[in-house]
């Protein structure tokens, strides 16, 4: 009998403090401020180093400005109001083939939240990302322009309630979809020249099934130190370009060929994007 | 072995008690509410709600206070109630709702009654949830033209505001705490007590013999109207092009799937409360209930996606009369009078 009043006593010592427990928790779970954290930094702690990757944009041969004349490789004449994008699971690759993760750093230089970047050229600085990597050569980097469909912690990213996000995913980066809940990718706005006039264009990528998944070739250092840079051209013109040489989408189309954010100009802007030479390293 | 029994069983129930406390707390900032948050009609189902956003007095409440609030919009113009009001069972008399600066929408506001019932959102149901439907009316240049953050710095700058958002969600106000009260807001807009429904719980004297007449034209074969406006909310919750245009200006669900068959297809809406909520379809178009029926006896336009059921049929007169007298019957006049969805 005393053993059994010893373990009742033990049940109630230890219900309180686990009910309490349980209690901590659920109050934590239905109090969620902040989503669940990027993965550590990529490598050991020691290993990772820092390294800055600029998009430096360009028209062709010329810098790319925005509200300037540009020039398109099938002589269209064109100038751009708004450029942003997301750019998102950046790995480089190793001599084997291998890809290494990168941790990206938010504006605190912390890990990025949700480990996507919003490169906007309006916004001064935004086209420089800083990430902690392995030191070491590399044969290449890979990225994504866009938002994956699932965040670090496997909750709904792309078309997760908005509102809940903090930046770069908030609903005032203007680069949402309200109506049909998810995230703008690519948005490049501006207009160009038609018919001896200027014709406004406006292209919004979006949706899972247009992640542009790119893979830059060439020679990328990591030094063991804080001054790595690795330097990205991002040419907007090969954008109009398709990987057999056609100018898709036709910027001196009609209206269906200069507004769209779905069909044939998205599917051909993520295909030039991802194979026609938009991103390349700047050796 | 009895007291071992009873020392265990009372150990599993100090356990099992304190747990269902915390569980009951847990989620909620309010204790249990005296009176039910939303009065579920009979032969409605339970609504269910978002494990993030349970339903609480106070977030009604706050939610209550920013749909009528035209802060929300940036010239202080519009609020979502300017163009869901409640005597139109919470939709637009206007075939097309005005935003800020006299902007024209789109589309047709469509009522809000039972949404907590509803498995996507607008017309074309590219939104999931209540709470992102919250979203887009607040940022569409067309309507309140306004960002979050705006939002934000507006309410948090009014104490009373600030005070319900603690009570609500325990926070100071935040994007997402602004989405999910207006969402909870609108769960409790539940439509259900029309004297249809009174004749469905047995007062066999609720309906008149015209719209008794007319219910069995909707509910038969020759107008098939319960083929899509079906259940306790007469809709099957799914979308349909109905051929009201041989070409649609407004893709409608293509929109959402890029699916060219999905073209002119729009949300099968409810037809609670459907005598109050003239104009009819997406865009308005179709200014009476009258104008309605006489699409559908038309066959509509020829158009490639629309459903099978839309063709050509005969009403008399008399029939015409009484399936329009048994859509009346569908008003509930409690639910567009009732004072706590008033501002």
């Amino acid at each position: 009998m005393a053993m059994i009043r010893i373990r009742h006593r033990y049940q109630i010592v230890f219900a309180l403090p686990a009910a309490l427990l349980l209690s901590a928790l659920l109050v934590a779970g239905c109090r969620k401020d902040t989503p669940n954290g990027p993965p550590a930094p990529a490598g050991n702690d020691t290993a990772a180093v820092p390294l800055a990757i600029t998009f430096n944009a360009v028209a062709g041969n010329a810098p790319f400005l925005l509200d300037t004349v540009m020039t398109t490789e099938n002589s269209i004449q064109y100038k751009v109001q708004r450029l942003r994008f997301y750019v998102s699971q950046l790995e480089l690759i190793d001599s084997s083939g291998a890809h290494v993760p990168v941790t990206l750093l938010d504006s605190a230089m912390q890990p990025a939240t949700y480990g996507i970047a919003l490169v906007d050229y309006s916004i001064r600085g935004s086209n420089v990302l800083r990430v902690l990597t392995k030191r070491g050569r590399y044969n290449g980097i890979s990225m994504a322009i866009g938002v994956p469909r699932l965040a670090f912690d496997g909750s709904s990213l792309n078309h997760g309630d908005a509102s809940t996000h903090l930046p770069p995913l908030d609903v005032d980066a203007d680069m949402y979809w309200g109506w049909k809940p998810g995230y703008i990718f690519l948005k490049i706005e501006g207009f160009s020249f038609v018919a001896k006039q200027w014709e406004q264009f406006v292209y919004h990528i979006g949706e899972d099934k247009r992640m542009m998944n790119i893979v830059a070739s060439g020679s990328v250092s990591v030094p063991g130190d804080s001054t790595g840079q690795l330097h990205l051209k991002a040419n907007i013109n090969r954008l109009f370009v398709t990987p057999a040489g056609n100018y898709l989408p036709n910027l001196a189309g009609d209206l269906a060929d200069r507004v769209a954010n779905s069909g044939g100009p998205a599917d051909s802007l993520v295909i030039n994007g991802q194979k026609s030479g938009f991103i390349t390293i700047q050796q | 072995m009895m007291n071992r029994r009873m020392h265990l069983r009372y150990g599993r129930r100090a356990l099992v008690l304190v747990a269902a406390c915390v569980l009951a707390s847990a989620c909620s900032t309010s204790g249990p509410p005296a009176t039910p948050l939303i009065d579920v009609p009979a032969g409605f189902p339970q609504p269910h709600f978002p494990e993030d956003n349970a339903l609480t007095a106070d977030r009604i409440a706050l939610g209550k206070k920013l749909f009528y609030d035209k802060q929300l919009s940036r010239t202080s113009e519009v609020a979502c109630g300017s163009c869901h009001l409640q005597e139109h069972a919470f939709a637009d008399p206007r075939p097309l709702s005005i935003g800020v600066n006299g902007q024209l929408g789109k589309r047709n506001a469509p009522s809000l009654a039972n949404m907590v019932y509803n498995t996507s959102y607008f017309w074309d149901g590219g939104v999931p949830t209540l709470e992102q439907q919250a979203i887009q009316p607040i940022i569409n240049p067309l309507e309140m033209n306004m960002t979050l953050g705006e939002v934000v710095s507006r309410v948090s700058a009014d104490p009373a505001y600030v005070d319900m958002f603690r009570r609500a969600y325990n926070s100071e106000p935040k994007p997402e705490f602004v989405t999910k009260a207006i969402a909870s807001f609108v769960r409790t807009l539940v439509s259900g007590r029309s004297r249809y429904d009174r004749y469905q719980q047995g007062d066999t004297t609720a309906l008149t013999a015209s719209e008794l007449r007319g219910m069995n034209i909707f509910f038969g074969e020759k107008a098939e109207c319960f083929h899509c406006h079906i259940g306790f909310n007469f809709t099957n919750n799914g979308y349909r092009n109905n051929g009201i245009y041989a070409t649609y200006a407004d893709k409608g669900r293509e929109l959402i799937t890029e699916d060219p068959a999905d073209e002119g297809k729009f949300k099968v809406p409810t037809l609670r409360n459907i005598a109050l909520t003239a104009p009819y379809m997406h865009d308005g178009s179709f200014e009476t209930l009258d104008a309605v029926v006489n699409h559908y006896t038309s066959g509509g336009q020829q158009n490639p996606n629309a459903d099978a059921v839309i063709r050509p049929f005969v009403l008399t007169p008399q029939e015409r009369t009484d399936l329009i007298a048994f859509l009346t019957s569908l008003t509930d006049e409690q639910f567009v009078a009732d004072a706590k969805f008033k501002p």
